[in-house]
């Protein structure tokens, strides 16, 4: 484990920020492939915009005559080219696209940034298309057409070369304004997951009331029961056995116990049995045979009354009429 | 795998994070991956230009064709078939996309856990699997039968080269089916090294069909989504080469396909891209292994028990 304190800073798309306070903020940096979804909305959203203003001029046209048209290019070239400054002003760094796909426009410094700020990388966006090129080039034969003679195609790989050469995906724009696009905090949320079995109420009872799991090993847990399903046994006992002799010696548990049942056990701890008790203190216990855990509990296994009956309940939720169904925390 | 000693961050990621690292990984080792790579792929270009580039003066689309482009007429010097020959050199590239990649999918699982290896190590490496190779693509995913055909177009007639052209169709379509299934069969050729005798441990198709099934339709929507981001960018690359070598190495300027572009720029584009796609299914593979393999959970589960250790080392109590 030691190899954790000198491993090498390992790609992960996420930047460090230190702040005058010297407190480290960490961002995922959003890259041109999660970027890409979110300008293609915006695209859609503007050539949607263009085609309703479009059948608008068009139906206008006999009242308003030139002045429509005149009317249409205004707007079109305000579309373009401040759709998404004026977006990102108003909307903290977002566009529509920006936002379905929750990613966000920020300062270097991981401040939200200006309106000139949100110009400037706007307005630097066509450089990112570069070299253009006609259809000819991909062997496709010209028509007499002028729209085909006029067709121009984004090949997009001066922005692509530019975003690959720095860490923060920073495409001509946003190293003009001094920008970057990070990807909104996204929490890692797990269900809880049903682990009672009775080998595991079992283990669960064995562990002394005091053990609290922490943030670190409470996620550590969450994780391992998340990915069990997907395991093999062999797997998941390979897993759980790194901390089962720690755990063992820390607990005064027996050091034989099979590691992935204390895991689970550890996890029903954490996560079920404090929020079962909550409602049992709210609700009245029905009496329920403990005969399952206590006929195959070790005699020297002496778990507090409380505990038995949490036990009491999660083993057989369906006899426990009147009460909010246990399952609804549980998937 | 040390896993707790890598270049990537081990955990759980989404596709588009997956091409976004990969942008990365080719950052952080552009010369070896990019050379360990062109050990393949160039001999491969100079094959495929030999079995193809009859192609581009067949008479066959001789009526389609009237020499337009003032950059046609710098380089034709005969009858051009442009869109047959860009069909079969595409299908041709895809098929030996994971052949080519050979080389450069072991530099990366061996930078990647932060090892040095040599381009002769790596060679003698994959040389150990070379029956596994040979079958697995060769022969079951049609480079064999594909370069074959080709041979066979060299010599054809008017009609056989229809019924050619059509079993060369017919092997593309069962190629993208049985690689969008099993996209990972040489990395798991290379890095798992899988045995031939089932009394052994397990065997390739064990081993892959173990690792392709655990996450459903996951791995054939992925597999079909890394094609499909590797025929955009190859044709982005394409254009973009296309333009600079032609406005900066040629008189005329004009940016027009032509039998050069066809025969040297369009696949080496297209090699360009299959380089960066290979980063993209390394990096696919390892994300599936972390998921089907419990890795992020190990590495958590390590971290508690080092600390746990440690604690109880200097005798503080929990």
């Amino acid at each position: 484990m030691a190899n954790l304190d000198k491993a090498i800073d390992p790609i992960d798309g996420t930047i460090s920020i230190v702040t005058p306070e010297n407190i480290t903020f960490r961002y995922s940096v959003a890259g041109p492939f999660q970027r890409a979804t979110a300008f293609v909305i915006d695209l859609l959203i503007r050539m949607g915009i263009i085609i309703v203003l479009l059948v608008l001029t068009m139906a206008l046209k006999s009242g308003l005559g030139d002045a429509g048209i005149g009317f249409f290019l205004l707007s079109n070239f305000i579309l373009n080219w401040f759709y998404g400054a004026v977006f990102e002003t108003y909307m903290n760094g977002q566009t529509p696209g920006k936002r379905l796909m929750g990613i966000r426009a920020v300062t270097v410094d991981g401040k939200p940034i200006n309106a000139m700020q949100a110009v400037m990388r706007n307005l630097i966006r066509t450089a990112d298309t570069y070299p253009l090129v006609t259809p000819a080039v991909f062997g496709i034969e010209f028509t007499d057409s002028p729209v085909y003679q006029s067709a121009i195609i984004p090949t997009f790989a001066m922005g692509l070369i530019v975003m690959s050469m720095n860490k923060r995906y920073q495409r001509i724009g946003d190293l003009v304004a001094g920008t970057m696009v990070i990807v909104d905090q996204r929490k890692a949320t797990f269900g809880l997951i049903d682990v009672r079995t009775p080998a595991v109420l079992q283990i669960a009872a064995m562990v002394p009331a005091t053990f609290r799991a922490d943030q670190e090993m409470s996620q550590a847990l969450a994780h391992f029961v998340d990915q069990r399903p997907r395991l093999s046994d062999g797997r998941r006992r390979e897993i759980a056995a790194h901390l089962t002799e720690p755990l063992s010696r820390e607990l005064g548990l027996p050091p034989n116990l099979d590691p992935d049942l204390l895991l689970q056990a550890l996890y029903y701890r954490a996560f079920v049995s404090d929020a079962q008790e909550e409602l049992m203190q709210l609700t009245p216990t029905a009496t329920v045979d403990y005969h399952t855990a206590s006929q195959q509990a070790p005699p020297y296994i002496q778990a507090p009354v409380q505990l038995q009956r949490q036990v009491q309940y999660l083993s057989q939720p369906s006899q426990s009429s009147g009460r909010p169904p246990s399952g609804g925390l549980l998937k | 795998m040390q896993f707790d000693k890598t270049h990537i961050q081990i955990r759980n990621r989404t596709e588009s994070e997956l091409l976004d690292i990969s942008l990365h990984v080719f950052r952080r080792f552009p010369i070896p991956i990019i050379f360990s790579f062109l050990v393949v792929a160039i001999p491969l270009l100079f094959i495929n230009d030999l079995l193809l580039s009859h192609v581009l003066t067949l008479k066959f689309n001789a009526a389609q064709y009237t020499a337009r482009s003032i950059v046609e007429m710098e380089f034709t010097t005969a009858n051009l078939s442009f869109k047959t020959y860009l069909y079969l050199q595409s299908v041709l590239i895809i098929t030996q996309a994971p052949i080519a990649s050979v080389l450069s999918t072991l530099m990366l699982s061996k930078l990647i856990f932060n090892e040095k290896p040599t381009i002769k190590g790596l060679i003698k490496s994959a040389r150990s699997c070379f029956w596994n190779i040979t079958m697995a693509f060769g022969l079951r995913r049609c480079i064999l039968i594909q370069m074959g055909l080709l041979i066979l177009l060299m010599e054809a007639g008017a009609n056989g080269r229809a019924a050619i052209m059509t079993f060369y169709t017919i092997t593309l379509i069962v190629l993208l089916l049985v690689r969008g299934n099993r996209p990972y069969m040489l990395e798991i050729i290379l890095l798992e090294r899988p045995g031939r005798d089932p009394t052994k441990g397990m065997t390739l198709s064990q081993r892959s069909k173990m690792l392709h099934t655990a996450t459903g339709g996951n791995v054939l929507g992925r597999s079909m989504f890394g094609m499909l981001v590797g025929a955009v960018f190859s044709l982005c690359l394409y254009g973009a080469i296309t333009f600079f070598s032609i406005s900066l190495f040629t008189e005329s300027g004009t940016i027009e396909s032509s039998v050069f572009t066809a025969r040297w720029l369009f696949p080496i584009s297209c090699w360009l891209a299959v380089c960066y796609t290979s980063v993209v299914r390394f990096m696919n593979y390892i994300d599936t292994r972390i998921l089907t393999e419990g890795w992020e959970a190990e590495l958590k589960v390590r971290a508690e028990a080092y600390k746990l250790e440690q604690r109880q080392q200097l005798g503080t109590s929990w």
